[in-house]
């Protein structure tokens, strides 16, 4: 895993007395509330509806046990107890007082941690694959490139201060798990003509209130021209993006204005005159940088028959098996989910004592390494197949071994009335009602792949143009309605959820799904058939039809 | 936007170009060929165009006076601006240039400059093959 060296820890320390210093001149009065508000955001520090909220950076969703021990402690002793993973593959702490969050983020460096840059108009932490380094259909590990643009880019004096937030994603394999389509910047490694990798770009994907799916700007780019182009990139943007109208101020908004084409013309013509000066990326250097990330040294499993046995003899097990492992790089290893969406609980939070209990099983069962996903659940990387049956007892206790990866309570929601502001809606509690109603619907059908995601607003922080199902609350009349869309996908083929019909009263957005979802059962051709392939078979109107009735007009 | 000639005897007859921070890198580059001193007026302390300019100011072969940043800045973006050779930076809005926090001077990117970075070998080939495609103007 990454560890810091001197240089990164003594930046990281001056970067906390500056911040402690500019809290300080806030809180005399020497800051003003606008003055400080870039500075707070750039150290990950919000002030939501009811108190502040610290995002806290998992750099590309990797964290040592004793990085989610320091996670625990500050929630203890600084929260309520509990953190809020996010699809960003961060964390969220949703009640530190102002006053203390310079100390908060004194910890946080205490154990190679911070904070830097999760919020605010610049350059955002660096997202990836949950599978990087373990994938079987990967081409090269991703997260050394990451770790090479967010050094590039943090505290990189040309872009702290862009029109709007800027987010980057980066996936090392042909199938994308990082949204590479849905970023400001998608990198895709690829292969070119004489077997060298480099990457494709993409440019101008994002959610929110218009979302567009990214264009190619770039085919095959030299991967040692990686700093310069994404200098061009962001130095075109920095220039042209719109900063009167907070709502149009995204890339994605430039690119559509200007045309990709154009886009491309001044993309190339800034690298031109950025390369002058960004040298190439030397590869003894990065490669060395490579070496941070290298897998632990596996050792070989031998015992696999009695793993096999058990499969056979417990189908709760193999159902978890099925739902909640994937296939490792490694022979005789898996990678474990661990779902942090268990009936009764809100999406993507953890307390304090599961984050100990999860470090504790990530040391005795995956060389002590977490992953966080942009499901906001957690994953155990590397564990053994033989060791597999021992930690599914061990999850279940916790219940963090709700069988429902990618399935349809899996949900992805926003925090929504109960800590936004901006909520039309209350996300979480209509994510319990669903999750109430369709578990034991799914332990009977097996529903599969089946992703919801519900936002509170159309600001979209819940994803909902790429659920499968999208729920986004609307106001009506000052009351909570509910925009459904059906289609949405992040993945490689990423298309935006297509409007289903008029919103639906509160009362009745559980059945809708419901009706949604029967729908689908019945018309699939069988149980590999998953949603969203029926729906791209069948098309939206028989699920229309369920939902509103047969039009006899 | 205007651009003076300085009323002076002196041998320095180069300009003085004031700018805001609506010109583009392209135009203020233009501009600021064989200046003496460019001058960047800032609105607001959230408009970040102001450091691409005096980037791409620092890194042009075509200027080489002064450049003076003057508006509604934060102490704390002082360390950027001289990060590219700002000379004179006035903050107009009241702002005491003494707060500004002072304890990092050394980000990442000036240590990748150092050491994650080899000269171009390849430049005339690059030119050739990928430079050019895409690029009709
Ligand atoms: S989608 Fe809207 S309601 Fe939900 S968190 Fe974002 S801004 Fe708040």
């Amino acid at each position: 895993m990454y560890a810091y060296d001197e240089f990164d820890q003594n930046l990281l320390t001056r970067r906390v007395a500056e911040f402690r210093q500019q809290t300080e001149r806030y809180l005399d009065g020497r800051l003003s509330e606008d003055q400080f508000r870039p500075l707070r955001l750039m150290n990950g520090l919000y002030f939501e509806l009811h108190a502040p909220m610290l995002r806290i950076a998992i750099p590309y969703g990797v964290l040592h046990a004793d990085q989610l021990r320091t996670l625990a402690r500050i929630a203890r002793n600084y929260d309520r107890g509990f953190g809020h993973f996010t699809t960003r593959q961060n964390l969220q702490f949703n009640w530190p007082a102002v006053e203390m969050a310079p100390d908060i983020l004194e910890e946080l460096a205490g154990a190679q941690m911070h904070a830097m840059q999760t919020s605010g108009n610049c350059v955002r932490n660096i997202t990836t694959d949950h599978l990087a380094g373990i994938a079987v259909d990967e081409i090269e590990d991703p997260r050394p490139w990451c770790e090479l643009i967010r050094q590039w880019f943090t505290l990189h004096p040309e872009f702290l201060f862009l029109p709007r937030k800027f987010k980057i994603a980066v996936t090392g394999a042909p199938t994308d798990r990082a949204a590479t389509l849905l970023n400001d910047i998608g990198l895709q490694i690829v292969r070119g003509d004489e077997g060298e990798t480099g990457f494709r770009v993409l440019a101008g994907g994002g959610l929110g209130r218009t979302p567009v799916i990214g264009q190619v700007i770039r085919e095959f780019l030299p991967r040692n021209e990686l700093l310069a182009y994404l200098d061009a990139i962001l130095r075109v943007y920095n220039q042209l993006g719109r900063r009167d109208n907070k709502h149009k101020a995204r890339i994605k908004i430039l690119v559509r204005e200007t045309g990709v084409e154009r886009f491309r013309e001044m993309v190339e013509a800034e690298w031109r005159r950025v390369r002058e000066r960004v040298p190439v990326v030397d590869s003894g250097e990065f490669e060395s940088l490579r070496r941070q990330f290298a897998l632990p040294a596996f050792e070989p499993v031998v015992d696999t028959a009695g793993f096999a046995a058990r499969r056979m003899m417990e189908p709760a097990f193999a159902r978890w098996l099925k739902h909640n492992t994937v296939d490792h790089r490694h022979a005789g290893y898996r990678a474990v989910f661990l779902s942090l969406k268990a009936p009764g609980q809100a999406p993507g939070d953890l307390d304090a004592d599961r984050m100990d209990a999860v470090a504790a099983l990530a040391e005795r069962y995956s060389y002590a390494e977490i992953r966080t996903s942009h499901t906001q659940n957690l994953l155990l990387p590397h564990v053994r197949v033989d060791e597999l049956h021992a930690l599914w007892n061990a999850l279940s206790a916790l219940r963090l071994a709700t069988p429902n990866i990618d399935g349809l309570t899996d949900m992805i929601c926003c925090p929504g009335l109960d800590y936004c502001s901006l909520a039309n809606a209350h996300s979480i509690p209509l994510a319990e009602e669903i999750n109430e109603r369709f578990a034991k619907i799914d332990a009977v059908h097996d529903i599969g792949e089946l992703r919801i995601n519900i936002s509170g607003c159309m600001n979209a922080c819940g994803h909902h143009h790429i659920g499968h199902i999208g729920i986004l609350g609307v106001d009506k009349r000052g009351e909570e309605w509910y925009q459904l869309t059906l289609g949405g996908s992040a993945a490689n083929n990423a298309a935006l959820g297509e409007r289903i019909g008029p919103a639906v009263a509160r009362d009745a957005v559980v059945d809708a799904v419901d009706a949604i979802v029967r729908t689908y059962l019945e018309a699939r051709l069988d149980d590999d058939e998953a949603f969203l392939q029926t729906y791209r078979r069948i098309g939206i109107s028989p699920f229309k039809e369920s939902v509103y009735g047969n039009p006899t007009r | 936007m205007a651009t003076r000639r300085v009323d002076t005897d002196s041998v320095d007859e180069r300009l003085v170009v004031d700018v805001d921070t609506a010109v583009t890198v392209d135009e203020l580059v233009a501009r600021a060929a064989g200046a003496r001193r460019v001058r960047i007026q800032v609105p607001s302390f959230t408009d970040g165009r102001v450091f691409s300019q005096v980037r791409a100011l620092s890194e042009t072969s075509t200027f080489d006076g002064e450049v003076e940043v003057h508006g509604d800045l934060l102490p704390d973006q002082l360390p950027l601006l001289e990060q590219y050779g700002v000379a004179d930076i006035v903050l107009e809005n009241g702002m005491d240039a003494a707060d500004r926090p002072g304890y990092i001077r050394v980000a990442y990117r000036e240590r990748l400059l150092r050491t994650m970075s080899s000269p171009r070998a390849d430049t005339e080939s690059m030119e050739s093959d990928t430079l050019e495609k895409g690029v009709t103007r």
